[in-house]
């Protein structure tokens, strides 16, 4: 015969090991995190002030293993920006959500093949458009709303893809003219407890 | 604000206006997740919960507001990825209330996909529960979760997230038919991606078939262990 005491003793016992919770996430990890404009180094905020007037900005902070950055990210003239600081406020990159279709028609037909050669089905959900440069090529391409001379034009997709009888998400970084430049599986977030 | 207002007066007002006329139950549901990789796209999902129930009012009876321990269930699910967002799965639980046992199969669908700013699961579950006594039991079950960091724009470790769970479930017997809605609101630590906390109010009502509806209040605890 079980007794309620019992089952009362079991709850909390199987509840007390939550205190143990901080010792377990003592490993490395890499995480972002929102930011006050205020922690954010005076070239970073001034650069995009100087581009984008009016808009209103959200800055991140990301710590992984290969390091810290500072992202910036906002909505201006419909469409979304993220423009990446080393952590002295120093540009990085611009990436600009975009579609596939932006791409011209040769990089779009090379891309396509060479998707088609890595993946037995795939389905493109995700194209940001990637701008590498000086801070004064990227601040012109900006203001002007297209990479100009000294960008390096590239793509990056979030992609469902096939290998096999597996599906995943993958990351692909093309060039302009199509050629995949690298491709990462991305590791998913774990849901388990969305689905129990 | 306004969700602080809503949340209040759903969980504090509420019950305490309805105590007086229609059935209802109110108390803690305590759950354990243990989540166990097996073979390459298989995954089995183990869990605990505990109901105990601190005020109740049965049909044409007086509230009583004595704490006690109503039943435990334990179940077990294994799952497998049909693709990079789908899960199927099927399980099997055993509950014990009144030192009776029910047994239920339980048959389930996931859909799961993460956002840029949110994550949104789709869950079709079908079961079926098995008790002496009683005529077996079939359910439609259809829940929407929500799940939404709160700093930056994706959970990470040692941050906290929201989550919202939406529930209907169809209810079919020989005795009778009914509809239950639940809606779950939760605050979540993510102390590893592996190693998550929840603590969260649920609200579930059913009964559209009678002329009383009975509601049942819930503090929600849930410890999420994949290993």
């Amino acid at each position: 015969m079980i007794k309620r005491k019992h089952f009362v003793n079991l709850t909390f016992s199987l509840l007390a090991p939550l205190l143990w919770i901080p010792c377990l996430a003592q490993k490395k990890y890499e995480r972002e995190y929102s930011i006050k404009p205020n922690a954010v180094p005076e070239n970073a905020i001034s650069f995009v002030s100087s581009v984008f007037k009016k808009a209103k900005i959200h800055w991140y902070r990301e710590e992984g293993l290969t390091g810290k950055s500072i992202e910036a990210k906002l909505k201006s003239s419909g469409k979304r920006y993220s423009i990446e600081f080393d952590e002295s406020g120093n540009i990085q990159d611009v990436e600009v959500l975009s579609r596939v279709d932006q791409m011209n028609s040769a990089g779009r037909a090379k891309l396509k093949e060479n998707l088609g050669k890595k993946f037995s089905g795939y389905k493109i959900v995700k194209t940001q458009l990637h701008w590498n440069g000086s801070e004064k090529a990227l601040k012109e391409s900006l203001l002007k709303d297209k990479a100009v001379a000294g960008i390096v034009v590239r793509y990056e997709l979030i992609v469902k893809g096939s290998q096999g009888k597996k599906e995943h998400y993958f990351e692909v970084l093309s060039e302009n003219d199509g050629e995949v430049v690298s491709l990462k599986e991305i590791v998913q977030r774990n849901t388990d407890n969305l689905i129990y | 604000m306004r969700a602080l207002v809503f949340v209040f007066l759903l969980f504090f007002i509420l019950p305490v206006a309805v105590s007086g006329q229609s059935d209802y139950r109110a108390g803690s549901l305590s759950q354990i997740n243990v989540n166990f990789k097996v073979l390459q796209n298989w995954k089995l999902n183990t869990k605990l919960e505990t109901r105990q129930i601190f005020s109740e009012k049965e049909p044409e009876a007086l509230a009583s507001h004595r704490f006690r321990y109503e039943r435990t269930d334990l179940s077990a699910v294994l799952t497998t990825k049909l693709s990079a967002d789908n899960t199927l799965g099927g399980g099997y639980l055993v509950r014990l209330e009144d030192k009776k046992f029910t047994h239920r199969l339980i048959q389930q669908f996931n859909n799961v996909k993460n956002l840029d700013l949110v994550s949104i699961a789709h869950r079709i579950v079908t079961d079926e529960t098995f008790s002496s006594g009683e005529p077996a039991e079939i359910r439609l079950r259809y829940r929407l979760g929500l799940e939404k960091p709160l700093n930056g724009l994706q959970i990470d470790p040692k941050e906290f997230y929201a989550k919202f769970n939406n529930e209907y479930l169809g209810i079919w017997s020989t005795k009778q038919t009914d509809l239950e809605i639940r809606g779950l609101l939760a605050l979540g630590y993510n102390a590893t991606d592996n190693n998550k906390v929840e603590l969260g109010l649920e609200y579930r009502v059913s009964g559209f078939s009678e002329t009383v509806r009975a509601q049942q209040f819930w503090l929600s605890i849930g410890w999420f262990i994949s290993i």
